[in-house]
């Protein structure tokens, strides 16, 4: 059984007054930022969800995480509905589910030190049984994650610190907990690119070594590749195509993947590729429908496009896609 | 730390001195002469303002004024008011405590009141309560001081005869003991009430919008994802952190308490120091204006210190500046 089941899951906000794409306002409008996402993750899986900023992939993240209520929908862990276990105990449901978060500048509370928010953290968890016991285990994974010597981290404040620095501790803090499902969130994107492999590595290690599952949020292609076994595709709150991460970037099949993935750099200076321009912005998700989603930006739309949103088809390798004018069996 | 607080010690005794020297020329600056008011006539004889202006060293270039004074006050010495004789120290002795009594106690009530208003505008943020007194607190914060202290004593004191329209004492009856002490109490409730009316939308909006930006400050989600119950967020990180600017805008009324409540001094005849002030500045009393200014200067600095200090043990970022 599937460790993670997310089924349909929604995340509607409302808002008292909204443009839409085309100028015209709508009095209380529906944002549909989370638009019905369903996936399963077996144990240890980690899946990448990449797509444009504002196509709902951190508020998918933090409805996973449980920081906010989902409008509908379910997301099961070792069986168990989320929602269910967050009202029956909250503590053991944060200790099983964790988050890392994109800023490690406005992660932790500036008035505390590095000692107090990692030690406050084990008290809150029943980690370690006094002070000092507690403190030690900090230092142990510390050391281990390569803060050397852990000691001069300890009683500094955040702000003294590099983002770098930070997030490693921002992803201790996640881990400290033992947690068996982790949600990253663009966790390297503020950083220098000098410090993101390393973070990215220690990040992996650390997963893997507690047999995690983790949900990985990112805009960057090449950082999901490394480090993702399965890649979604999210376009205004819907995924448009979800399988193997090779399968997926190297042949994109739905046109919002294939624009997405063509329009990244990439290392090989002779590679021939062609870009495909993706006109316009992305539209905001308020009064979408009934159409594809993507019709409107999409080279390849036919009239039926607009009038339908696509059904999944399943492909051989077990990728998902929803497009019309693809065959997946293909 | 220690250094932190020197500096900022040694910064509030330069802000003393320059104000002391800034209302010293500012005020020789300002047209009128003191000598003419004292002398008493329309066309007083120019002996009379020569032997003024030499008995009271008016006569002399200006740095040389300035200098004696400063030597005077070195020594205690604040002068002897132009207008009634009296030792500058003991006018302003008499009017000071009136005017602490009316700013401490307004400055307590509106702080709590305030203050306990906006955290629960902000944990109720949209609701009917949080757009009520948002709108009250406009309308409030845009009424003028002496408007709203003369609608008030038309209200309590000409119509309903409740409550006296000035003063701070009955002088009819000099009541003793704990008599006087109520009899004070029953004249401060109308100035008080009017202050507290006019400030309260002051700490009300700064502490709703500290309150409503720290909630939403990402470290807050962090908490809330280790799972710490709500109400815990709430009280140990939300309002510690939203604390911080609270500090500095009660810091600086603070300071600034004593020429804030000239105004209702004025419309209510309490005896203060603001009163005190505006007749001095109408009668040219030299001496008196300066002994307020200096304590004014003094009463702002110390202020500005103790925020400093406050809020660099509230806040290690700003303790680290340095």
């Amino acid at each position: 059984m599937p460790e993670i089941i997310v089924k349909d899951l929604m995340k509607y906000y409302r808002q008292k007054k909204a443009v839409t794409t085309d100028k015209g306002t709508i009095k209380n409008a529906e944002v549909k930022a989370v638009d019905g996402v369903s996936f399963e993750l077996e144990k240890g899986e980690i899946l990448g969800v990449i797509g444009e900023s504002g196509c709902g992939k951190s508020t998918l993240g933090r409805v996973l995480v449980g920081l906010e209520k989902p409008t509908s929908g379910e997301i099961l862990i070792s069986g168990t509905d989320s929602q269910a276990l967050l009202k029956k105990d909250r503590k053991s449901f944060h200790r099983m589910v964790q988050i890392v978060f994109q800023n490690p500048f406005d992660t932790f509370d500036p008035r505390h030190t590095i000692r107090k928010i990692l030690v406050d953290a084990c008290k809150m968890h029943n980690i370690g049984t006094n002070e000092a016991e507690r403190t030690e285990i900090v230092l142990n994974i510390m050391r281990e994650a390569g803060l050397q010597p852990p000691e001069d981290y300890l009683d500094r404040y955040s702000f003294e610190l590099s983002g770098g620095q930070l997030q490693r501790i921002s992803i201790l803090r996640s881990m400290l907990l033992d947690p068996s499902f982790l949600v990253a969130d663009e966790p390297v994107s503020m950083l220098d690119v000098s410090v993101r492999a390393d973070i990215i590595n220690m990040l992996l290690k650390l997963v893997r070594e507690k047999n995690a599952t983790m949900v990985f949020i990112s805009h960057d292609i090449a950082t999901t590749r490394y480090i993702s076994d399965r890649v979604a595709v999210m376009y205004l709150g819907r995924i448009v195509e979800m399988g193997k991460t090779d399968d997926i970037l190297h042949h994109p099949m739905h046109p919002y993947t294939r624009a997405l993935i063509s329009n990244n750099a990439s290392l090989d200076p002779n590679e021939k590729r062609e870009r495909i321009p993706i006109p316009g912005e992305p539209p905001t998700p308020i009064g979408t429908g009934p159409g594809c989603y993507f019709a409107p930006r999409c080279p390849f739309a036919k009239e039926h496009c607009f009038k339908s949103y696509p059904e999944y088809q399943t492909g051989k390798d077990g990728r998902i896609v929803s497009c019309f004018e693809v065959d997946a069996q293909k | 730390m220690k250094q932190y607080i020197w500096k900022r010690v040694l910064t509030g005794a330069l802000v003393v001195l320059f104000s002391v020297l800034f209302n010293f020329v500012l005020m020789r600056l300002a047209p009128g002469d003191p000598t003419r008011l004292l002398a008493g006539k329309e066309n007083p004889n120019p002996a009379t303002i020569l032997a003024l202006q030499e008995r009271y060293g008016l006569n002399k270039p200006i740095m040389v004024q300035f200098v004696l004074y400063i030597k005077q006050l070195l020594h205690g010495d604040f002068g002897f008011s132009y207008v009634s004789n009296r030792p500058v120290l003991t006018i302003i002795g008499e009017r000071f405590g009136a005017t602490i009594l009316l700013a401490v106690v307004g400055l307590i009530i509106e702080i709590t009141v305030g203050i306990l208003l906006g955290v629960h505008a902000a944990q109720h943020q949209g609701s009917k309560f949080d757009t009520i007194l948002n709108g009250i607190s406009y309308f409030f914060d845009s009424t003028p001081a002496f408007w709203l202290g003369l609608m008030i004593i038309l209200l309590f004191s000409s119509t309903l005869h409740l409550l006296p329209t000035s003063g701070m004492y009955n002088v009819r009856e000099n009541y003793q003991g704990f008599r006087r002490v109520l009899d004070v109490g029953y004249h401060m409730i109308l100035p008080t009430l009017t202050m507290v009316v006019l400030n309260i939308p002051y700490y009300f909006r700064i502490t709703r919008s500290s309150v409503m930006e720290t909630m939403n400050e990402d470290y807050i989600m962090t908490l809330r994802s280790t799972g710490m119950p709500e109400k815990q967020i709430f009280r140990k990180y939300v309002l510690r952190n939203a604390l911080l600017p609270i500090i500095t805008v009660v810091g600086i009324t603070m300071a600034y308490m004593i020429t804030g409540v000239a105004f209702i001094e004025i419309v209510f005849a309490w005896p203060g120091m603001g009163r005190l002030m505006l007749n001095s500045i109408t009668t040219r009393d030299y001496p008196v204006l300066s002994g307020i200014y200096l304590l004014l200067s003094i009463s702002v600095a110390v202020m500005m210190i103790v925020v400093d200090v406050v809020y660099a043990y509230a806040d290690p970022r700003i303790r680290y500046e340095d």
